[in-house]
């Protein structure tokens, strides 16, 4: 029963990270960048970036699991925050029009813009923060951070035929859906909050 | 008549929620460029992906929503939430003309912008996960509610053209700006029902 318990959190969450580092929403821009490489030099330059990427998430959860430490936020506090911080980036997925792809790929550098912050942002460090707090084992923070960036390499892999097939458009409508999630995870964990604050609740 | 009583005051709701008056403007604006029977085929086929995405959302949004671990009161307050926003967006902004969509959009609106977000936006998305719970209404109702609804938003939006020319522009709007307001208050009763689900 335990070890049923620990794989949902594992999927749970790793769907929830997945839909905050939200590769299907950055990929108009990475496609911009990449548009001018050959095949060869593109695909170096995905793993390249990606790896630095996984890098950048995994030292998230260190840095979050430390911030926790060094604050002692209760466990109410943590939910409530989290909550309404998540609603607020959901609203901008939802709500916002496509980011500036021009501004965003005139940089040409490794590491800016595609691994840090269009992959690992500060959505995602801040998320990792807030479960960092709520899910205390190590390895289901790993195992979930892992997997939803093995979703976000398939994505950016296949992003040309990804981007040829849906388009700008499309992209922005599956980041909207995607914001809709969002939304509801950071509801559940606010009310989550305010049911551990009143002490009473039925979710 | 429960049934009936029931399938009439989710039809209202629904179609409160998809406003096809409201996105007159809007379908008006994008099939500008197109022959009026050329309109009518693109209003039709983008209604049909709309009711596909929307009927998909029924049926499966429910089992993916139950891996997250999200609850029903928190998919009525973040339903609510989102609605409210956009209410409001409906009651105080300026009624989108379509003149702001490039080029590139007015070549061919598969898929975006009419059938989503318009039709199928994320309020009739979250209103849909909401209901296919089946605590306030059986599967059928919903169903029947979602068909009637897309029925009467297909018909008015197919004579879109003639209900513009009809009520013109400023009209348009202070209908908007009235669903508006009304979607202001089922967004709140939204809120309010999801809260007392989790507290009381």
């Amino acid at each position: 029963m335990r070890h049923y318990v620990v794989m949902t959190s594992i999927t749970s969450l790793a769907i929830i990270f997945f839909l905050i580092i939200d590769p299907l929403g950055t990929l108009p821009v990475f496609h911009e960048i990449v548009k001018k490489k050959s095949d060869q030099q593109r695909l170096m330059f995905t793993f390249i970036e990606l790896l630095i990427a996984l890098f950048a998430m995994i030292s998230f959860i260190f840095v979050g699991k430390l911030i926790v430490y060094i604050l002692d936020i209760s466990k109410t506090t943590t939910e409530m925050a989290g909550g309404v911080m998540l609603f607020l980036i959901a609203l901008k997925m939802i709500f916002s029009s496509k980011e500036n792809v021009k501004e965003w790929s005139q940089e040409q550098s490794y590491v800016v813009p595609v691994a840090i912050p269009l992959l690992a942002g500060p959505s995602l460090l801040a998320a990792l923060t807030v479960y960092a707090k709520l899910e205390t084992t190590l390895f289901v923070l790993i195992s979930a951070i892992f997997i939803a960036w093995a979703l976000s390499l398939v994505v950016y892999l296949f992003g040309k035929n990804i981007y040829g097939l849906i388009g700008d458009k499309g992209l922005l409508a599956c980041q909207r859906l995607m914001g809709l999630l969002i939304a509801l995870v950071a509801s559940e964990l606010f009310l989550q909050g305010v049911q551990d604050f009143l002490g009473r609740g039925n979710l | 008549m429960d049934v009936l009583n029931d399938i009439i005051k989710l039809t209202l709701l629904f179609l409160i929620i998809i406003d096809p008056f409201g996105n007159i403007p809007l379908f008006v604006g994008v099939l500008r460029p197109f022959s009026v029977n050329q309109q009518r085929a693109i209003i039709l086929r983008e209604m049909l992906i709309a009711l596909g995405v929307m009927l998909i959302f029924f049926f499966f949004g429910n089992g993916f929503l139950e891996s997250l671990g999200i609850s029903d009161s928190s998919l009525q307050v973040t339903g609510g939430t989102i609605l409210f926003i956009i209410a409001t967006d409906m009651v105080f902004s300026v009624p989108f003309n379509g003149s702001e969509l490039t080029e590139e959009e007015k070549k061919d609106p598969m898929i975006v912008p009419l059938a989503i977000p318009a039709i199928a936006g994320p309020a009739i998305l979250a209103a849909l996960t909401v209901y296919s719970s089946g605590l306030e209404f059986t599967p059928f109702i919903v169903l029947s509610s979602l068909m009637i609804t897309w029925v009467i938003s297909t018909a008015v939006l197919l004579v879109s053209p003639l209900i513009k020319k009809a009520l013109g522009t400023v009209a348009l709007s202070a209908v908007e700006q009235l669903f508006g307001f009304f979607v202001v208050l089922i967004s709140l009763d939204m809120i309010i029902a999801g809260l007392q689900r989790a507290f009381f």
